[in-house]
């Protein structure tokens, strides 16, 4: 898998807009059905797009996930067995441009999903029980049911976790690093220096003994 | 008379080694104090392999009172504001503002990092040079991993202040993963209220809270635990604690080597999301999530993915107690 370019996020994000050329919409389906890494692009984008859903914003569009499947239906080629789930989103895509990587804004909407379908934290019990959570994973998955499956190529599965997740992992983490290493890991989620796809292994992974 | 001689010799030899370690490790306790307690403002640029941005932090520290301040000055405009009991995120991007409640639990944090002597088991600690760094008199400090399971850091700390004017993260092979660079830094008496507030106009946007919930609980009832840890890696907190997107309480133990940490959030597999397994990243934070026994288990850290990845190779889950837990407040961990 490899990271898209800046070109092809640049097409993708056009796509998502509804402002790339036939030409081009077909080339990119081609990368689609092709590019595991670009369709965890996409996916990404489909993501934040859902996680930021509000009701200030534009209704939930099913033209996007429409045009996947018809222009990823002209390039019918075999494929393995993995499939991804191509669910509607909102049309408003401005977001589009400015969203790759922003795991923390993804953070914001899952607790503003939270707060928008009000669940915002009725507690049960204090400090003998365990605490009421909320669920806005659940209130995202569900959205309208008609979704499209959009073959692809196999590949290892590694499923990235949600933006939203990650960014709240992370945060949670960076109370208990070093006050350098706090900086560094907020750092990287203010410039929004990440990889929410699944990334490449880069060490050296003969080394697998982990002794005591 | 020729053995004592020799003695002598390897004796001072070794002492003198001792005493370079402590001197460097002494100049790593001195910076986490100046991070932590000097009030300071300054520009940095930070470098990574796909991009490099410029940010601006400003921290206060007024009686153990922290405020500190992160701007992006050329990306999305995002800030993040930490106080002792409060975060707040401001993204102009979303037009969205949140705020997340904090439990006020420095002192227990203390405990990371924790300059400790066998940190020398793990890291080769030793001092540099004295060059020039933003027209200042700095120490670089190297702090060289022994192994793969941890990064190091190259560390050109101002010699008057102790303060990181540079800062390099490498892995065991040498190459840099991620560089801080000041363009600007300035160690005040003081930081005006002013400098520690959003410029952003949050007029229209949405406000949105997250209250704290976390209680620290005994390593006992977590009901997990990693088997075959990364050498000088110990279990230090665990706690239950509320996530926005998440089912059920999460559990989140963190372990530590003294100077890298590493956490490990542990919840129900909802079956919709986080399927299967995979690495993540986040600037130098490494993420590798799997599927374990019904549950989504996750290790996250400023650590090489070989960390990650074998913790959450080795976490079992403890049968008599994983499906019951019981909660004490406070009870911190180890």
């Amino acid at each position: 898998m490899t990271e898209p370019n800046e070109n092809v996020q640049s097409q993708l994000s056009a796509f998502v807009d509804n402002e790339l050329p036939q030409d081009e919409t077909q080339l990119l389906a081609r990368r689609l059905s092709r590019d595991s890494g670009l369709q965890q692009s996409l996916n990404r984008y489909l993501l934040i797009g859902e996680a930021l859903r509000s009701p200030k914003q534009t209704p939930v569009s099913r033209n996007l996930s429409s045009r996947v499947a018809a222009a990823l239906e002209q390039y019918n080629e075999p494929q393995g067995d993995t499939a991804v789930v191509v669910k509607p989103f909102k049309a408003k895509a401005s977001w589009a441009k400015t969203a790759l990587g922003m795991s923390l804004a993804a953070s914001v909407a899952a607790i503003a999903m939270v707060a928008f379908y009000g669940m915002q934290s009725p507690v049960n019990g204090g400090a003998d029980s365990e605490v009421a959570m909320n669920d806005s994973s659940n209130q995202l998955s569900s959205a309208p049911a008609d979704s499209y499956v959009v073959p692809v190529a196999t590949t290892t599965p590694s499923v990235p976790i949600s933006a939203a997740r990650l960014t709240n992992y992370v945060v949670a983490h960076s109370e208990f690093t070093s006050p350098l290493g706090r900086r560094n890991t907020m750092t990287g989620l203010v410039t929004g220096d990440q990889q929410t796809e699944a990334v490449e292994e880069t060490v050296d992974t003969a080394a697998t003994g982990t002794g005591k | 008379m020729m053995l004592r001689l020799v003695g002598a010799i390897v004796f001072s030899l070794i002492a003198s080694v001792a005493h370079a370690e402590s001197d460097a490790r002494n100049w790593l306790v001195r910076m986490s104090a100046s991070l932590t307690e000097r009030n300071y403002d300054g520009r940095f640029i930070h470098s990574s392999d796909t991009q490099s941005e410029t940010l601006r932090i400003v921290h206060r520290n007024v009686k153990g009172g922290i405020t500190e301040r992160l701007v992006s000055l050329d990306g999305s405009g995002r800030e993040y504001i930490r106080t002792n009991t409060k975060t707040t995120y401001y993204m102009p991007d979303t037009r969205t503002v949140v705020v997340e409640d904090r439990i006020d639990n420095d002192g227990l944090l203390t405990l990371i990092p924790e300059y400790r002597a066998g940190l020398e088991n793990y890291y080769d600690i030793t001092m540099g040079q004295e060059t020039m760094v933003l027209g200042k008199r700095a120490i670089l400090v190297n702090v060289q991993p022994r192994d793969e399971f941890r990064y190091g850091y190259r560390l050109w700390l101002d010699m008057e202040t102790a303060m990181p004017l540079k800062s390099q993260l490498f892995n065991h092979h040498g190459k840099i993963v991620e560089q801080v660079a000041f363009a600007e830094l300035a160690v005040k008496d003081s930081i005006p209220d002013a400098d520690l507030q959003t410029s952003i106009n949050t007029s229209g946007y949405s406000q949105l809270r997250q209250e704290a919930r976390r209680h620290f609980i005994s390593p006992d009832s977590i009901g997990w635990r990693v088997t075959n840890l990364p050498p000088g890696f110990k279990l230090k907190v665990t706690r239950l604690q509320s996530m926005a997107g998440s089912k059920s309480p999460v559990r989140h133990m963190v372990y530590s080597d003294g100077l890298a940490t590493v956490s490990v959030f542990i919840e129900p597999a909802n079956g919709k999301d986080n399927q299967g397994s995979g690495l993540q990243r986040v600037g130098s934070v490494f993420a590798f999530h799997s599927d374990n026994s019904g549950y989504q288990v996750t290790a996250v850290g400023e650590v090489p993915p070989l960390t990650v990845k074998s913790i959450v190779g080795s976490l079992m889950r403890d049968g008599a107690n994983g499906s019951s837990i019981s909660v004490s407040a406070n009870a911190s961990a180890k």
